[in-house]
């Protein structure tokens, strides 16, 4: 057989997904919108440093370029090609922030670890990562060490779509 | 669309509101200050105030006389280290906007006359001429243009001669790309700053006043400058060189003409655009 046999359909339906990454990218592109870019949020590939061979594993940091590019590791995400379930990584200050009911669907409370089986899980965790004590401190202090005028009241200001 | 340049030496001065000024004035895409002390997180504060094109800070840890402001994400703006060489006076970086031409930008604020002599400078400036022609070689172009407070006149030895910046004032000298001397190659910028010598037009007549009481005085000096590879000169119009005197509010001069450091700078801005 000399000829080459196309096996592939005809068009390949692409099915429009947002998958975890995009959704920590959109949300590390609000960050600098909300601070006027003084903190931006920085999403990682990492599966270069990690052991995983097939899926996808993200970090999600809070970067200052004013203070020489400091970083701070927020949370990070792992997940398969089905893409949910999504195994959320958090420091143990973040995770004591992160409402019981999420351990109730799912969660090991024994490790820093949270799931979220669906997109709507997985938003509403990163929601209340995003608005835990502990991360609104951490980005006062950064915003408090780049910027000694800023004036917490602009937080509050709508950016227009 | 052309991309749009702002450099100006702001003097220590906090004129944060000025340089948001002229950035929304002129929509400026890359903003360059040296003599900064503006804390980026206060330059960043009052930039992206009321816009939804937020500018980011791209800064160079080995040349902290330059501060670099830019509406393109700072990942479009990436620095060349040479590690063997420690000029901190002058910043390169690869500017590669998705969809425009790249180039080489290169920002200096050059070392002063009340600290070296004019031969210091002008050595100094063959040292600089061959870190350029690195970083040119390291990019694999030479669509780089120069910008910045050179502290050396465009007529000067260091900017004029071969083994220096070799800036012409004629583009049709420039286009030769290059000239020979005494056997070695040395290729060419154009230097369009030497149309701004003088009140022939309705300039200022330079970019820096100092009325030095010597018995040579030029009371005024055009040490703010842009030079231009000829490979990007196809991309620049002399039109689109500007030096500023106001923000469309303000002057920066007083009644005399002068630069008023009380309102603005010591120094007069420049504003460029490319056609990239």
């Amino acid at each position: 057989m000399t000829e080459i046999i196309d096996l592939w359909p005809d068009k390949i339906k692409v099915e429009k997904i947002i998958t975890p990454f995009i959704i920590l990218r959109q949300q590390a592109a609000l960050l600098g919108k909300k601070t006027k870019n003084i903190i931006q949020g920085k999403v990682y590939d990492l599966r270069l440093d990690s052991d995983l061979r097939s899926g996808f594993h993200y970090t999600f940091l809070i970067v200052v370029p004013a203070l020489s590019d400091y970083q701070y590791k927020i949370l990070d995400i792992i997940y398969g090609m089905s893409i949910y379930p999504v195994i959320i990584n958090i420091e143990e200050d973040i995770w004591k922030d992160i409402p019981p009911r999420f351990y109730d669907q799912g969660a090991r409370t024994t490790t820093r670890q949270i799931i979220a089986k669906s997109e709507d899980e997985f938003i509403e965790i990163l929601r209340a990562i995003f608005n835990s004590t502990k991360v609104m401190r951490i980005i006062s202090v950064l915003l408090s060490q780049s910027d000694p005028s800023y004036d917490p009241s602009l937080k509050e200001e709508e950016i227009s779509q | 669309m052309k991309t749009t340049f702002l450099f100006w030496n702001i003097n220590r001065r906090p004129i944060q509101s000025i340089i948001r000024k002229l950035a929304l004035k002129h929509q400026v895409d890359v903003i360059m200050l040296a003599e900064c002390e503006i804390q980026p997180g206060t330059m960043l504060s009052i930039l992206n105030q009321d816009t939804n094109i937020l500018y980011d800070y791209a800064p160079d840890d080995n040349c902290k006389k330059i501060d670099i402001y830019t509406r393109f994400s700072s990942e479009c703006i990436v620095t060349i280290d040479d590690p063997l060489s420690e000029i901190d006076r002058l910043t390169m970086r690869h500017l590669k906007i998705p969809g425009l031409t790249d180039i080489l930008l290169l920002v200096t604020h050059f070392v002063s006359k009340d600290n070296w002599t004019d031969s210091s400078q002008s050595f100094e400036w063959y040292r600089f001429s061959k870190k350029i022609e690195w970083a040119e070689r390291v990019i694999g172009h030479s669509r780089t243009i120069l910008v910045g407070d050179l502290n050396t006149s465009p007529f000067e030895s260091g900017v004029i001669s071969a083994g220096g910046l070799h800036g012409t004032m004629s583009r049709i000298i420039a286009n030769k790309k290059k000239r020979i001397v005494q056997g070695k190659e040395y290729p060419f910028f154009y230097n369009p700053m030497w149309n701004f010598l003088g009140d022939f037009n309705s300039n200022p007549p330079g970019t820096y006043y100092y009325p030095n009481a010597e018995h040579e005085a030029l009371f005024w000096h055009v040490f703010d400058q842009v030079l231009i590879r000829p490979d990007l000169l196809n991309r620049f119009s002399n039109e689109d060189l500007k030096i500023l005197t106001s923000d469309g509010e303000t002057s920066f001069l007083n009644e005399s003409g002068i630069p008023d450091k009380n309102v603005a700078s010591d120094h007069l801005p420049l504003l460029f655009r490319l056609d990239l």
